[in-house]
């Protein structure tokens, strides 16, 4: 009786004491993962850093990353240009900021999809059991059983060589991990007793799903996420090195390395330069994938 | 915190001894006047007796899908049949002969007789003998082999059969004469006899008797030992070879090896004796190592083009094309691309003086943006226009570094062209044949003979016209220099259609050839490489070591 | 226990099965058939390329194409080449044998890097050495293989001037040759793979450190290494197998670019050179293969770790 009233007593007040309580608990939860993963933090740093970079590009860049300094080839790097400039007489610096923003969008749109559209089937699948779910999840495991690369290979070697080609090829490979994910998570919602209980208060099913089930999703499927990154990024940077990914004269960095394996021995830092970036933004996203790991489920690692 | 630091220290530190040791070993820019200093020829003539013996190495990036002279248009393919089989007549090889002459000379044929009219041509087979491999088993060549063979080239699918379009009949005279028979004359049939697809085959093989994918049996100067798809393909030497005491190796074999490094890294510790061209950096490096290594340079046998959609705005205004071929820097580009080569012709100069002489190439196609940008004004764009590019990846980096240096070129007199890759497969059998494209820059085959780079890209009924063009009057001038059997005749009408093609046309439009430059160990003797397809010339190489 | 095998079996072929569809449709449906590819070089008329079509039987409707094909297949009749002619079965049966070696000598090494490692840092859990440890392993995986693959050739070729001997030779014809070949591009893939074997052993020791059975022996006295080594290594191992299981389509996968750098002649550079050059035969078949191995290795695993597990076992 009392507690009816106070809800209508001042409902905007409780609400926002609501959200300042998740919210407070979200700074304390940050705070923590900051003191505990030191590395996971450093990491997201670098990531952020590379953001930022892929953000301010035409600011940082001193040069267009396509157009041809035709008086300096292969040069080494000077102060003119800090990295050096590759065969066609580009600045190495510039295309290798420019290269970031290729790398981290493929990545983002890559896994944003992949999370949506897995998302979908894993709750389809999950939800409604049976025969659906049995020919869904043959269809992933079929998709599974291809071997990452080789699938990717085959759909961009196809479709031809071509940002939103890679991209295609990429999601199909991303969806069916983050299916399984949320499918498995929808069993778990269906057998629990939760379900039963609020079933039997009236509540919907979609309702009980929203409520119970995304939390519980939230974590694996942001761990997964952050890996995933890591997997596109060097998915991408494969493909466009074997001449089917991004093309040129996009500043790829697989595409600049495929480049510079011609001059390895007259121009190495063109081989050493996109190669520590690439190494760098995957392995920043591999630690930071595995301090949340480590964060959210410490039984989990 | 300090860990991360410390691990990011490593990366740094190793990166630091990567360009600490490549710094140590390569120093090319202060050595870029000794690749000037390479002979420009062939190696030199020894004056030594050729010494018989020793294995050639061969790496290629690639092999042949299959080995079927005459299925295939594959340069790989025709380079390995050039060692096990032979042509009624050959591109002549040897000491003093230029990589681009292409002088007819016997092969299997010993001579020949022309007809008064120039209708009949009657070959007359030397004494020549198969390789001594099942179920041919060393007989010797006859007229029925030839005839045979022909039959083949004709019915088979392809452009191969092409060649023979003009001939009426093929009759074996006798055991050792061929007459052909030809519709009309037709200057251009000793050159077409001459052409790659012309191998002899034994007649065992035309009735399937030999696995032509993936076997052969010829009267070439070696012999096919076995063909590891994709692996290699091994030869020794015919000991019957028409050539008496030719050839003096004794094998050749033929690796794949895709990774160009990898193929300079095995010539210069010696494992390998011929690895295609190279760019001039790496020559740089190479002769660092390997000072004796010589030079071999030649006219590449094709050109670059630049060509457009006639049926597609703006490409069917002949201003927009001649401003667009004013906004190229074609020599800038092949020599920064190629490390140096030539404007190019509509007859390729590989064909030697059958191109327009250098000076008026240059005349015709001069490099002036502020002309371009003011035709482009004059035909109504003078803001430019947006376009797209095409061009395939499967023919290696430098083709799509030209297409990016074209595309800078076109950028600033205001055409900004968005470069398509397109994936090999889906640009020879759709893209390209089927016209579908608004641009596109790409390599054209190596054709030998000027009939071909004219009449059959640029005649309306032309196999390879594949850019939409009709001029009658065109047409007519090249139906024309076919009947012109004197030679001298027939190249002065040859430039009269070239000088018109560039004035009047505009499409494709040539850029540039190329120099293709070959390192070769100094012990190499004998190599005449010509521009024609196949390892032919190799009957004439030895060892000196 | 066969009840379970005999069901994942047939659940494989089931998916198999729907791969092989996937695989046959998407191939079809997309642009550069590969007759006008063959033929397009040439001046052939339509009715020359419609007579090669029916050579190679692409002109019926692509179920009948897909249901030829199954049919041969389950003989053992993979086709032919469409190409060069030669039959796809043999063509594979030639390449598998590189692959497999590749992918085994990679696994090999792996756990040679990897299995110390975890060990030494489940050891010093949480200290300096311990995080250092994983960041450099995980550095390993972030490395792209291909560069990593491009710098040690480099660095050898200028430094030792020293490159792997061309011309494939197998195992068979000459080890010393062959393990000169093998063993670059296996290293590349093993420095991968190790980094997930070290974090495995390092659980997988760390479970049997704190367990009640490590204190039981420490109380005994008896030797803490020896038991340290023997039953932490046969939990690893256990967890390392479940991890090839899983590891095994990035190993399939990285052959493709790692076969291609080192002109290795695999299944993976196959498969590379045979879909741009739309040769359907190989490529279906080789994608069939690659899948199967990826199923049976899966399979494998989960056998050998349901006999492992005796809760399974009683199944």
């Amino acid at each position: 009786m009392s507690q009816i009233q106070l809800d209508s007593e001042l409902p905007n007040e409780r609400i926002k004491a609501g959200k300042n309580l998740h919210f407070s608990k979200f700074k304390q939860d940050c705070k923590r993962f900051i003191i505990t993963q030191k590395i996971g933090f450093v990491s997201l740093l670098i990531i952020l850093v590379v953001v930022a970079v892929a953000i301010a590009a035409p600011i940082i860049a001193p040069y267009d990353p396509i157009s041809q300094d035709r008086a300096a080839f292969l040069a080494a790097p000077t102060a003119e240009h800090l990295m050096g400039t590759d065969d066609l007489g580009r600045d190495v610096f510039s295309r290798l900021v420019y290269g970031s923003q290729i790398s981290l969008i493929v990545g983002i749109v890559t896994v944003v999809i992949s999370i949506i559209l897995g998302t979908l089937i894993g709750m389809i699948s999950g939800f409604f059991g049976g025969i659906v779910d049995m020919i869904i999840q043959r269809i992933m495991d079929a998709v599974m059983s291809i071997p990452a690369l080789i699938l990717a290979l085959f759909i961009a070697a196809l479709l031809g060589p071509a940002i939103q080609n890679v991209i295609i090829a990429l999601v199909i490979i991303e969806v069916p991990r983050f299916a399984r994910i949320v499918r498995g998570e929808m069993l778990r919602i269906r057998e629990s007793n939760y379900v039963e209980a609020s079933r039997s208060v009236g509540a919907s099913s979609f309702r009980i799903i929203m409520k119970h089930g995304l939390p519980n999703m939230m974590a694996p499927i942001i761990v997964m996420a952050s890996l995933a990154f890591g997997q596109t990024i060097i998915a991408e940077a494969s493909l466009s090195f074997l001449g089917i990914g991004t093309p040129p004269p996009n500043p790829s960095w697989g595409l600049m390395l495929s480049d510079a394996s011609m001059y390895m021995e007259s121009a190495p830092w063109l081989v050493l330069f996109p190669g520590l970036a690439l190494s760098i933004l995957v392995l920043a996203f591999n630690l930071f994938g595995d301090a949340l790991r480590d964060f959210l489920d410490p039984k989990m690692s | 915190m300090d860990k991360k630091l410390k691990s990011i220290g490593s990366l740094i530190l190793l990166g630091l001894l990567i360009l600490l040791i490549s710094a140590c070993s390569s120093d090319t820019k202060n050595n870029e006047s000794s690749s000037e200093s390479a002979a420009a020829e062939s190696t030199g003539k020894g004056s030594s007796e050729p010494k018989s013996g020793g294995t050639y190495t061969i790496l290629s990036p690639a092999d042949p899908d299959m080995l079927d002279p005459h299925k295939q248009s594959s340069i790989y393919t025709h380079m390995l049949a050039g060692l096990v089989y032979n042509k009624l007549v050959a591109y002549e090889t040897g000491p003093g002969v230029d990589y681009t002459d292409y002088n007819v000379v016997p092969d299997l044929a010993e001579r020949w007789e022309i007809s008064e009219d120039g209708t009949e041509y009657k070959f007359f087979l030397r004494e020549a003998y198969w390789h001594d491999k099942a179920p041919v088993n060393g007989r010797q060549v006859t007229a029925e082999d030839v005839v045979a063979t022909m039959e083949r080239i004709i019915n088979l699918p392809g452009h191969q059969a092409a060649i023979l379009s003009e001939v009426e009949s093929i009759v074996a005279e006798d055991s050792q004469t061929v007459v052909f028979k030809l519709k009309q004359p037709f200057a251009p049939f000793l050159n077409f006899m001459a052409n790659h697809f012309m191998w002899i085959l034994p007649k065992e093989a035309v009735e399937g008797k030999v696995d032509l994918a993936t076997d052969a049996i010829g009267t070439g100067p070696f012999v096919l030992d076995k063909w590891e798809d994709n692996v290699q393909a091994t030869y020794s030497k015919n000991p019957n070879y028409y050539e008496k005491g030719k050839p003096y190796l004794d094998k050749v074999i033929y690796k794949v090896v895709p990774d160009q490094a990898s193929r300079i890294a095995a010539f210069r510790t010696g494992q390998a004796d011929s690895i295609g061209g190279l760019a001039p950096e790496q020559l740089a490096q190479l002769q660092k190592t390997n000072p004796d290594t010589k030079i071999f340079e030649a006219l590449f046998a094709t050109q670059e083009q630049l060509y457009m959609n006639m049926e597609r705005e703006p490409f069917n205004d002949l201003k927009v094309r001649k401003a667009i071929s004013m906004a190229v820097d074609r020599q800038s580009m092949v020599d920064a691309i190629y490390g140096g080569g030539e404007i190019s012709s509509p007859v390729n100069p590989s064909l030697g003086d059958w191109a327009l002489p250098l000076e008026e190439r240059k005349e015709l196609l001069p490099y002036n943006p502020e002309e371009a940008k003011k035709l482009l004004a004059e035909a109504g764009y003078p803001n430019g226009f947006d376009t797209k590019m095409i061009v395939t990846n499967g023919y290696g980096e430098q083709l799509v570094r030209v297409a990016q240096w074209v595309a800078e070129d076109l950028r600033n007199i205001g055409i900004n062209a968005e470069i398509e890759i397109v994936e090999y497969a889906t640009y020879f059998s759709e893209r390209w044949p089927n016209v579908d494209y608004d641009m596109g820059v790409g390599y054209q085959t190596y054709f030998q003979e000027p009939d071909e780079w004219l009449r059959t890209q640029l005649h309306t009924d032309g196999a390879r016209n594949w850019y939409n063009i009709s001029d009658p009057e065109l047409d007519k001038m090249l139906d024309k220099q076919r009947l012109i059997l004197d030679v001298n005749e027939r190249k002065e009408y040859v430039y009269n259609i070239q000088r018109y093609v560039l004035e009047n046309l505009a499409n494709p439009l040539p850029l540039t050839t190329y120099y293709t430059k070959t390192p070769v160990h100094d012990f190499v003797k004998d190599s005449y490489p010509h521009a024609s397809y196949g390892y032919g010339y190799l009957r004439d190489v030895w060892l000196d070591k | 226990m066969i009840e379970y095998i005999a069901r994942r079996l047939i659940f494989g072929i089931f998916v198999l099965l729907i791969m092989t569809t996937f695989i046959f449709i998407i191939m079809r449906a997309v642009p550069g058939d590969v007759v006008t590819l063959q033929l397009a070089n040439s001046g052939a008329t339509p009715e020359q390329m419609d007579a090669l079509k029916a050579e190679m039987g692409l002109d019926k409707s692509v179920i009948w194409q897909l249901v030829d094909w199954l049919s041969n297949a389950v003989q053992g009749d993979l086709g032919n080449s469409l190409w060069s002619g030669q039959q796809v079965s043999e063509i594979i049966l030639t390449r598998l044998p590189v692959t497999i070696q590749l992918a085994v000598l990679s696994i090999v090494l792996a756990i040679i890097i990897g299995i110390p490692i975890g060990v030494i840092s489940a050891v010093k859990q949480n200290s300096f050495t311990d995080h250092f440890l994983k960041v450099i392993s995980i550095g390993g995986l972030s490395i792209p293989n291909f560069w990593l693959a491009l710098i040690l050739l480099t660095g050898l070729s200028l430094v030792l001037n020293w490159i792997p001997p061309l011309g494939y030779q197998s195992f068979v014809d000459n080890p010393l040759v062959n393990m000169q070949q093998m063993f670059l591009p296996a290293i590349c893939l093993a420095i991968t793979l190790s980094a997930s074997i070290v974090r495995m052993t390092r659980s997988a020791v760390l479970e049997v450190l704190h367990s009640e059975f490590i204190r039981t022996v420490r109380a005994k006295g008896a030797k803490e290494g020896v038991v340290i080594f023997r039953h932490a290594l046969r939990n690893s191992l256990v967890s390392v197998i479940t991890l090839i299981g899983l590891q095994i389509g990035y190993l399939l996968g990285g052959t493709v670019v790692l076969e291609s750098i080192f002109a290795l002649p695999g299944l993976g550079s196959l498969i590379f050179e045979s879909v741009l050059i739309r040769d359907y035969p190989i490529v279906q078949s080789t994608v069939l293969v690659f899948g199967a191995m990826f199923l049976l290795v899966n399979l494998l695993v989960d056998i050998m770790y349901g006999w492992v597990d005796p809760r399974i076992r009683a199944k």
